[in-house]
């Protein structure tokens, strides 16, 4: 048996584990649905899909939500931690205030960012799951930076790079893997701040349906509906990710495999 | 009327806190020159190479090339350290177009340019290979390469081979001294071993303890390719030795 074939083998064991412990906690506790009941709630819900908004739609706005406020988050991200990194000035003035904002949680700023642009629409939305995903990319932009090689500036310098040839050609290639790396753990925090969204201020969206399910206690089975749809989406994602990582970084010992 | 020189160092003075480590230091380089540093461990080698290159700046005196003060963004030099300084995010042949692409080297000669120093380095079926795939002897091969690939008017080279081992080090210093006459820069190459000193230079630059001075700068006559087991060659190699013992 091969190496590759063994460790999908382990794979596959470890979710049927998962699914084993779910089943057995279902039947401990009769209010949690099992496998079987969210397998039949998922088909009810196809059938009589909620506030009549079907459930590709529900997903949909879910993943567009995400995909806007990760683009954004990317550019603002990665420019002021490029700023932070090359800029000591601006880092003196504006690290103090950026430590200060970036502990606070992203459900924090729900009800400021509801009162500055209302409840409806997607607005509101993106922004929360954007402050959570820009945090960890500014600061691992800045790192990255930070930790460019000595030797590596060193010879830039020699060779009589200037500035500008020091930024694009050294410092900001040395930076990317630390970049997506900050990309990575942005996005989960942004799936994190996406529910929390979604179940305070929407109607639409994954957050949506599992608010939805406890709005209802008795309708386990649709929170893990939601829970598994969170877990799939947010697999694909990283797996596009890793996919551009591994193409973009193809030089680099750290790449995603 | 006497040849202008490509490097004049004129009293040149480093003092680190309470601590001298270059004391008035004066010499004078041709263009076209192969001049190996030799003197005891911790004497203020690098320390030279490095205010050469204006990455520390001298306590007092001055360093000019072709008469006016060095400077890396004025002056065509390339400098080659001690551990490979590759740039990993590149190929083999992107590392040796960077110089070049820096310079702002028109596409035609970069790539012709890039062809011969590939080939003389003997990494042509590595041209696509990254720096994590290379060993660290190839890796300074590639970074030697691209030193030369612009053709410097001054190489300073920094105890290139010092992580090599006897074998490799042979093979490097052949490498080293091809690529040096066919492109006619001038070269300054730091070392502690001093049989590297005698089969590469022209010249050998002898330097004192600390406070550094220079002891003496002698003339390699030996004619190329040199011969470790010549007499003439063991005869050099033992004076040297002779001129930087301090114990």
């Amino acid at each position: 048996m091969n190496k590759t074939y063994r460790y999908s083998l382990l794979s596959v064991l470890s979710v049927i584990c998962v699914l084993g412990l779910w089943w057995a906690a279902s039947i401990w506790n009769a209010s949690l649905a099992g496998p079987v009941d969210t397998i039949e709630r998922f088909g009810r819900l196809i059938g009589h899909p909620i506030m009549g908004v079907p459930l590709w739609m529900h997903v949909w706005a879910s993943v567009r939500r995400i995909f806007v406020s990760f683009v954004a988050a990317c550019v603002v991200g990665v420019s002021l931690g490029i700023a932070f990194g090359i800029f000591p000035t601006f880092k003196r003035i504006m690290w103090p205030v950026f430590s200060v904002i970036r502990p606070i949680p992203p459900l924090a700023w729900i009800p400021i960012v509801v009162l500055w642009v209302g409840i409806m629409g997607d607005t509101s939305k993106d922004i929360i799951i954007f402050i959570g995903i820009v945090m960890a990319i500014v600061i691992n932009t800045q790192e990255g930076i930070r930790q460019t090689d000595d030797l590596l500036l060193k010879a830039g310098k020699l060779l009589g790079a200037n500035k500008w040839q020091m930024l694009t050609e050294i410092t900001l290639p040395s930076s990317i893997p630390a970049i997506f790396a900050g990309m990575k753990t942005g996005l989960s925090t942004g799936w994190m701040s996406l529910v929390a969204a979604e179940m305070i201020a929407a109607k639409e969206g994954i957050g949506f349906l599992i608010n939805q399910s406890m709005k209802n206690s008795s309708d386990t089975a649709l929170d893990f509906i939601g829970i598994i749809l969170v877990a799939l989406c947010s697999a694909v994602f990283t797996l596009l990710l890793n996919a551009i990582e591994r193409k973009v970084c193809l030089w680099s010992k750290m790449r995603a495999k | 009327m006497a040849e202008q020189p490509k490097i004049a160092v004129k009293d040149l003075t480093k003092v680190f806190d309470d601590l001298t480590v270059l004391d008035h230091v004066s010499f004078e380089i041709n263009k076209g020159d192969f001049v190996c540093i030799v003197g005891p461990t911790g004497c203020g080698k690098t320390t030279f190479l490095n205010l050469l290159v204006k990455l520390i700046e001298p306590t007092s005196g001055e360093i000019l090339i072709d008469n006016v003060p060095a400077d890396p963004k004025k002056h065509n030099i390339s400098f080659v350290f001690q551990e490979p300084s590759t740039f990993p995010w590149l190929t083999v042949e992107d590392n040796i177009k960077f110089n070049m692409k820096l310079k702002k080297m028109d596409k035609r000669t970069m790539n012709e340019r890039t062809d011969e120093i590939l080939r003389m380095i003997g990494l042509e079926e590595q041209r696509h290979l990254y720096p994590r795939d290379l060993s660290v002897s190839a890796e300074q091969r590639v970074v030697i390469g691209r030193s030369f690939a612009v053709y410097p008017d001054l190489l300073l080279m920094d105890e290139p081979y010092a992580q090599m081992d006897i074998k490799v080090r042979y093979y490097l210093e052949d490498e080293v001294l091809k690529l040096w006459k066919k492109t006619g820069s001038t070269v300054l190459f730091i070392t502690h071993n001093i049989e590297e000193a005698v089969y590469l230079s022209q010249k050998c630059m002898i330097m004192s303890q600390k406070p550094t001075t220079v002891k003496e700068i002698i003339e390699n006559p030996l004619p190329y390719p040199r011969n470790v087991s010549d007499p003439e060659f063991i005869q050099l190699r033992k004076s040297i030795t002779k001129m930087i013992k301090w114990w």
